[in-house]
């Protein structure tokens, strides 16, 4: 299963990577920023989100291959199961798309590069129709799931392939005209949708309210996929800090103080690295058992070894847990704002990167800490 | 073009074959259920569509296994069938399944067979149970707090050192 989490991880770069660059190369040159990808390289991403999206389907493949035999489990996931049949499409929409790059100058073409996008997105769709969301609730589920998948993939696309792949930073105050506002609809987007999903990823089977969902988040803390989705939650905070400083403070930079100009590669790329940390704990969550039924997964031992590690009290199938602020909830909730303003600080100071990432990395597990301090 | 709106076409003809992580929404007997009438064969209702229905056991109060006959699965009900009707007792189902996404999952099933005795209120009736253990985490709550404080500090301080 561990696997099956880093090959996810990867098809998150290679989306973004698709989605970034289809982009751009569907914009006037001067809107991009300063891009230098090899086809090869686009050529690569594409068929490894083809093989990457396979690992799932092989994964299954071979939990059921060990009663049914293997040719009839291989059959039988591709042919009748929604995630091989999905897969299926996948694969032709990623021969088409590999064929049109190969064939093709994209970098110089804005059509065939948007028609390259819509395949592209047709590729997304497939994977929210092999999504948990889109299996539990096929219209509404399914919905919400892809425009995550969407507003993440153009969003982080742009920015990880600004970031890593920028030549110079000459054209970076055009791509932030347009790139800024862009962010923010799909930072909405991704939010709004994202809570969509959770809805249905994490509710009981029989009741969809908010107070469900609320309680449902709860006590998924006591399992890996709650775990995963609080960390998830809690990074969005530094990530949302660094893409304003990458957006809005970067303006100010040009605009009042062009002497010491912004070093938007070096943030950029401070910002994606905390996106890794949050693609790793999507795709870590996306292998586990969803919170539907906590109790019944208290008795068949599915508890979070992280929470048995950190949980004071005992837990039980009928436990309900509660937070509250204890002084040691506080202290934690206190060193995590502060590791936040250094961060802040150190983007402002234009101080090391790495120290950047290391007082994200600070917040992470005090705001962690609180929190898991606080239940009981 | 034309190739990309036959695809397109084809994606919409694929049907919504709904299935996931296929939690139990009832069955017969239910969950923590004292049943009077004789039992000989149970019935499980998932929320989505099985695909799969493996390593089922059903163990009385002892330990001991319940012959069945093998689950017979349609859509999202499983049934099945045993040899002969249960002695009275506390009974556990347990089975792995796994839902056309791909994802499997465990679940299990506790009841008791017979007169509930009236002497005894509550019975009981989870007879396996894996607990996590009540454990004092005070000294690594504060261990992890002072650390860091220290990191906290010593990132401080290398921002002024750096300083010119």
């Amino acid at each position: 299963m561990i696997y099956v989490t880093v090959t996810e991880v990867l098809l998150y770069f290679c989306f973004a990577l698709l989605g970034g660059t289809l982009t751009f190369y569907s914009l006037d040159e001067e809107k991009r920023p300063d891009v230098r990808m090899k086809k090869q390289w686009l050529l690569y991403a594409t068929l490894a989100a083809g093989v990457l999206s396979f690992a799932p389907i092989l994964y299954t493949i071979i939990l059921l291959g060990q009663d049914t035999g293997y040719w009839q489990a291989l059959t039988g996931v591709l042919f009748t199961f929604q995630i091989g049949k999905a897969w299926m499409v996948t694969l032709v929409l990623v021969i088409l798309l590999a064929g049109l790059i190969y064939f093709n100058d994209l970098e110089r073409d804005h059509i065939l590069s948007k028609l390259g996008l819509i395949l592209f997105i047709g590729i997304l769709v497939t994977y929210a129709k092999a999504g948990h969301a889109a299996s539990l609730s096929p219209t509404w589920g399914f919905t919400a799931h892809f425009f995550h998948l969407l507003a993440v993939s153009l969003w982080t696309g742009g920015l990880i392939t600004a970031a890593w792949f920028s030549q110079s930073t000459e054209r970076w105050p055009n791509f932030l005209r347009w790139f800024t506002p862009f962010s923010i609809v799909c930072i909405l987007a991704a939010l709004a949708s994202g809570f969509g999903t959770m809805m249905i990823d994490i509710a009981k089977p029989l009741d969809h309210s908010l107070s469900a969902t609320a309680y449902q988040y709860k006590q998924g803390l006591i399992m890996n996929y709650g775990e995963a989705l609080i960390i998830k939650h809690l990074l969005l905070i530094p990530l949302i800090l660094c893409a304003a400083f990458n957006g809005f403070y970067a303006k100010h930079r040009l605009r009042f103080a062009k002497r010491s100009p912004y070093a938007f590669i070096k943030w950029a790329r401070v910002e994606s690295i905390i996106l890794f940390f949050i693609f790793a704990a999507t795709a870590f969550m996306g292998q586990q058992k969803p919170p539907h039924d906590v109790a019944q997964s208290i008795l068949s031992g599915e508890t979070s070894p992280l929470f048995a590690a950190l949980y004071s009290g005992t837990v039980k199938s009928d436990t309900v847990l509660h937070f509250s602020m204890t002084y040691m909830t506080a202290i934690f909730f206190l060193i995590a704002v502060l590791f936040l303003v250094m961060t802040a600080i150190v983007i402002m100071k234009k101080r090391s990167a790495f120290i950047a990432v290391v007082c994200s990395v600070g917040y992470l597990i005090s705001s962690y800490l609180g929190v898991m301090s606080g239940l009981h | 073009m034309k190739k990309f709106v036959a695809i397109l076409c084809l994606f919409l003809l694929i049907p919504n074959m709904a299935s996931a992580h296929a939690e139990l929404v009832d069955s017969q007997p239910k969950q923590g259920e004292t049943v009077k009438q004789a039992v000989d064969a149970l019935t499980l209702d998932f929320s989505e569509e099985v695909k799969a229905f493996k390593n089922f056991s059903l163990t009385d109060e002892n330990g001991k296994a319940v012959p069945a006959v093998t689950p017979s699965v349609s859509g999202k009900k499983v049934t099945v069938n045993l040899q002969k009707p249960l002695a009275d007792g506390n009974y556990i189902a347990k089975w792995e399944i796994v839902a056309a996404d791909g994802h499997q999952s465990k679940g299990q099933l506790t009841f008791t067979v017979g007169e509930e005795k009236q002497q005894t209120p509550s019975p009981k009736k989870t007879p396996i149970e894996k607990p996590i253990e009540k454990t004092d985490h005070t000294t690594l709550y504060t261990g992890a707090a002072i650390l860091l404080g220290i990191i906290i500090i010593v990132a401080f301080l290398a921002l002024l050192k750096k300083k010119d």
